[in-house]
């Protein structure tokens, strides 16, 4: 069974009633114990109640262009399909702003030149161990200052729910 | 000569508008002919990175300067990189007045972004 704990609010209990339902849980003696994933990139604190020990460090990356600009004829095929304005064309220059890159992968596939390739872009960890009662523990931990959370909150989600 | 500058309304009897990706309109005026033609701005409906939308159409004016209220870290770094002058407004309120202003040599040049970006503004 998976059960989700979501909010918009803040301050509703949201980390209250999630470490109580997986301390609950490890106590009846579940088998395997249950795993917590503290989604809540932005800010973490479920460690704070679970006190785990987190032996794993992963880190997080989107995919965001980058140019050759030699192969690059700046028709402007890849601008003009970036929903986020993350690439743009100006003149005979081609501008990332790897901050707007949602890491979709749309200039790469458009660009009849193939003059993009894909590189990392970190953006956090995924860190993870053991917890209190033998829970399984994992946090996602964005990167200070990096202003879009919903990417590195799916991968730590997908991550580590298959795994 | 060419310059862009950012207003209200469609025409040169406009008021300034302060903001660069997201001002009403970008108008594109002959600062000695006084002729001039508006275009929307697109960066308007852009959900995001209006400045870098706005700046490009710009640099695809071939325009020897912009003026505006300011301008965010992603519009300087794309009219830099185009090496498009910036000058911002100060305390003008209408076009006419920014014209003036930009023929005398009053009107300030920037050398650096003049806000921060409104990601990292919207999260403190």
């Amino acid at each position: 069974m998976r059960i989700a704990v979501a909010s918009g609010k803040g301050g509703t209990g949201k980390t209250t009633l999630a470490t109580s339902l997986a301390l609950s849980l490890a106590s009846d003696g579940t088998d395997p114990p249950p795993l917590f994933l503290d989604c809540d990139v932005e800010a973490p604190n479920a460690h704070l109640f679970l006190k785990p020990t987190l032996e794993q460090h992963q880190d997080v990356a989107i995919l965001i262009p980058r140019v050759d600009e030699s192969k690059c004829t700046y028709c402007g095929k890849c601008a003009e399909v970036c929903q986020y304005h993350a690439i743009a064309v100006l003149g005979k220059r081609v501008l990332v702003f790897a901050q707007l890159c949602h890491g979709c992968g749309s200039c790469t596939l458009v660009c009849p030149e193939h003059a993009i390739s894909e590189i990392p872009d970190v953006m956090g960890v995924i860190e993870s161990g053991t917890a209190r009662a033998g829970i399984s523990f994992a946090r996602g931990v964005m990167n200070v200052g990096e202003p879009m959370a919903v990417p590195g909150a799916e991968y730590a989600l997908k991550e580590l729910s298959d795994g | 000569m060419k310059i862009i500058i950012t207003t209200i309304s469609p025409n040169i009897q406009s008021e300034v508008d302060p903001r660069f990706g997201r001002g009403a309109y970008l108008l594109v005026v002959d600062p000695n002919t006084l002729e001039w033609q508006a275009h929307p701005n697109p960066g308007v409906s852009a959900p995001g990175g209006a400045g870098i939308k706005a700046a490009q159409f710009v640099v695809e004016q071939k325009v020897d300067a912009v003026i505006s209220g300011d301008f965010g870290p992603h519009a300087f770094d794309a009219l830099n990189a185009s090496n498009v002058p910036m000058y911002v407004l100060g305390a003008t309120r209408t076009v006419r007045n920014a014209i003036a202003r930009f023929n005398a040599g009053q009107l300030e040049r920037v050398g650096a972004a003049t806000r921060a970006d409104c990601h990292s503004e919207s999260q403190n």
